[in-house]
């Protein structure tokens, strides 16, 4: 064995991935060549180094993240197929009478063809072994449906990419969809179809003026949310893109109206696809907080924290999240929310969490030794 | 006593409505596959988002799951899609480098933030640079090469099952580890004698 060659397996030896004899092949050119063991000394303390160091201090996965899968899994448990899929389902099963109709089609043409012939000539008909070949390889073709299948079973990369969109997007619409409904509930008129229910039905009915208007200005919506919407937008409590939206659900916290807060602000971020207005959102926190209204920063902040988890000030959103809720005394929810940070962070929210287990405690005392009266006694 | 199941039945017994199977698969594989991640993008945030797109796949194509291969095989081809993916899209945007610090508010890389929780300070600093340095070494490889690597070394897993998951031949996979072995040993022994890595 030459240098070249053993260079070809050094990797496979290393990893011990040789056959017994090439094994042995290679010791022997390795005991020869002191070129290609020191080559070799030198991979392997890589190896060595590598496995020693790559998981002491790995930086660790958030730990609401298994929470997070799962509460998606789940969801993908319970749900019915979607029209689409019911269609490829139903297109997979009518394939096989397809190809049953098409191999007798094709059995049968050779015999008709020579009953028609007016003049039958001394020439065979059209054998099945002669045909079969034919129809065989029309049976093992795939469908244009069924190519999205690799021979390992791993669908079509961009279906995976739109899927993976629409579940990132739903958790969040099922909620804007019950806050319409229990509105709509207010109001006395029908509540909407869910988003998902109604983007499943094959067959949706046609759209009214309003409903139209509202998916020219952008918004993902199904007939019934439409409608919902458009009503909305009509009597002008919500706006019509992400600006005027995020706007005027600003306009609406200032002036303390929740509710116009609550629907402009889901709106703003259903309709925010760039996600820029998460900086938008994170500044007004941020001065409501300086402002001592903690409630209004804890608002912001939680908006933040359910639909810009990409967001790059995500751990100082947590940080301000955790102590806001710390100043209005929500203790126990304020710790959970510092548990969040990623670990480049960490140091800061444990210090913030001891701080504040240390104010319980001395409150607890003062509260103990009399100094302090509980909220019921100042009731 | 019950062998624990394997991941091909986890994902079958999910297939069928057991969440808790999924949740067992989820606990085994979310940090590894967070580590490979992360090595492979080198931003914190941004591997939390990649792993996440990688279950959310699994979940989508967990009812059409037949246990062909390997789970792992297919677990990582996933996550292979998805990273690549990622490159194509930061590629397009020109975005951040590698080399980049993880945070953008302080400057510190991931390595400083780090723990130091040992006696001996010149040990420890000397540990820490060859660290350092390894790791930047293999950031530094390029896309195919650092993947063949992080899979091979970081996942333990054999040529075979590695040039599935990216879709080449296996003598492919270990002409990619050779290049990247003697890529890391160069960049290592501008620095460090080989004494030191041993």
């Amino acid at each position: 064995m030459n240098c070249k060659k053993a260079e070809e397996y050094l990797v496979d030896y290393l990893y011990q991935e040789l056959q017994a004899k090439k094994t042995l092949e290679i010791e022997k050119h390795l005991r020869s060549c002191p070129q290609c063991a020191k080559t070799l000394e030198s991979w392997r303390a890589i190896h060595r180094a590598y496995q020693r160091n790559a998981f002491s201090e790995e930086p660790q996965i958030a730990p609401y993240f298994k929470q997070k899968i799962l509460a998606v899994a789940e969801e993908e448990l319970s749900r019915s197929p979607s029209w689409t899929e019911r269609l490829i389902f139903a297109v997979k099963v009518a394939t096989v009478p397809l190809a049953i109709f098409v191999i007798v089609l094709f059995l049968n043409e050779p015999k008709k063809m020579a009953m028609q012939r007016p003049q039958p000539e001394p020439v065979a008909p059209a054998t099945k072994s002669e045909v079969a070949p034919d129809v065989q390889q029309k049976l093992e073709t795939p469908l244009a449906g069924e190519r999205k299948q690799d021979s390992t079973g791993f669908e079509a990369k961009r279906s995976e990419a739109d899927y993976v969109d629409n579940l990132k997007a739903r958790p969040y619409d099922q909620r804007l969809d019950k806050d319409l409904a229990e509105k709509n509930k207010e109001a006395g008129s029908d509540p909407p179809a869910g988003r998902i229910v109604a983007n499943e039905q094959a067959a949706a009915p046609p759209m009214s003026a309003p409903a139209e208007e509202v998916q020219q200005h952008g918004a993902q919506t199904d007939y019934e949310q439409s409608k919902t919407e458009a009503a909305a937008l009509k009597k002008g409590r919500i706006a019509e893109t992400a600006d005027d939206s995020y706007r005027r659900a600003k306009e609406g916290l200032d002036r303390n109206d929740i509710q116009e807060w609550r629907e402009n602000s889901q709106r703003a971020v259903l309709m925010d696809n760039k996600k820029t207005l998460a900086s938008d959102f994170y500044a007004a926190g941020n001065t409501y907080q300086s402002r001592g209204e903690y409630g209004k920063a804890i608002a912001q902040y939680k908006l933040l924290q359910s639909n810009y988890r990409d967001y790059h000030q995500m751990d100082d959103v947590l940080l301000r999240l955790g102590d806001s809720l710390a100043e209005v005394g929500e203790f126990d929810e304020a710790v959970k929310t510092y548990r969040q940070v990623s670990p480049s962070q960490r140091r800061v929210a444990t210090e913030r969490i001891q701080r504040l287990q240390k104010k319980q405690e001395a409150q607890k005392q003062l509260r103990s030794l009399g100094y302090v009266s509980s909220d019921k006694d100042k009731e | 006593m019950n062998e624990p199941a394997s991941d091909e039945v986890l994902m079958l017994r999910y297939k069928d409505g057991d969440l808790s199977a999924f949740e067992v698969i989820i606990e085994k594989h979310q940090q590894p596959l967070f580590s490979f991640v992360y090595r492979f993008c080198n931003d914190y945030h941004q591997a939390q988002d990649l792993v996440q797109d990688v279950f959310l796949r699994l979940v989508k194509m967990a009812k059409n799951y037949e246990p062909k291969a390997k789970f792992t095989t297919y677990l990582y081809t996933i996550a292979h899609n998805v990273c690549i993916d990622y490159l194509r899209r930061k590629k397009k945007r020109q975005s951040v480098s590698l080399s980049d610090p993880i945070d953008a508010e302080n400057g510190m890389t991931l390595e400083e933030t780090m723990k130091d929780g040992r006696a001996n300070p010149q040990r420890d600093f000397q540990q820490k640079s060859f660290e350092q340095a390894l790791h930047q070494a293999v950031e530094d490889l390029p896309p195919e090469q650092r993947e063949v690597f992080l899979l091979r070394e970081q996942q333990n897993l054999a040529f075979d099952e590695i040039a599935r998951i990216v879709g080449c031949l296996p003598s492919t996979a270990k002409s990619r580890m050779r290049y990247a072995l003697q890529s890391i040993r160069e960049k290592l022994q501008n620095k460090f004698s080989l004494a030191d890595i041993v």
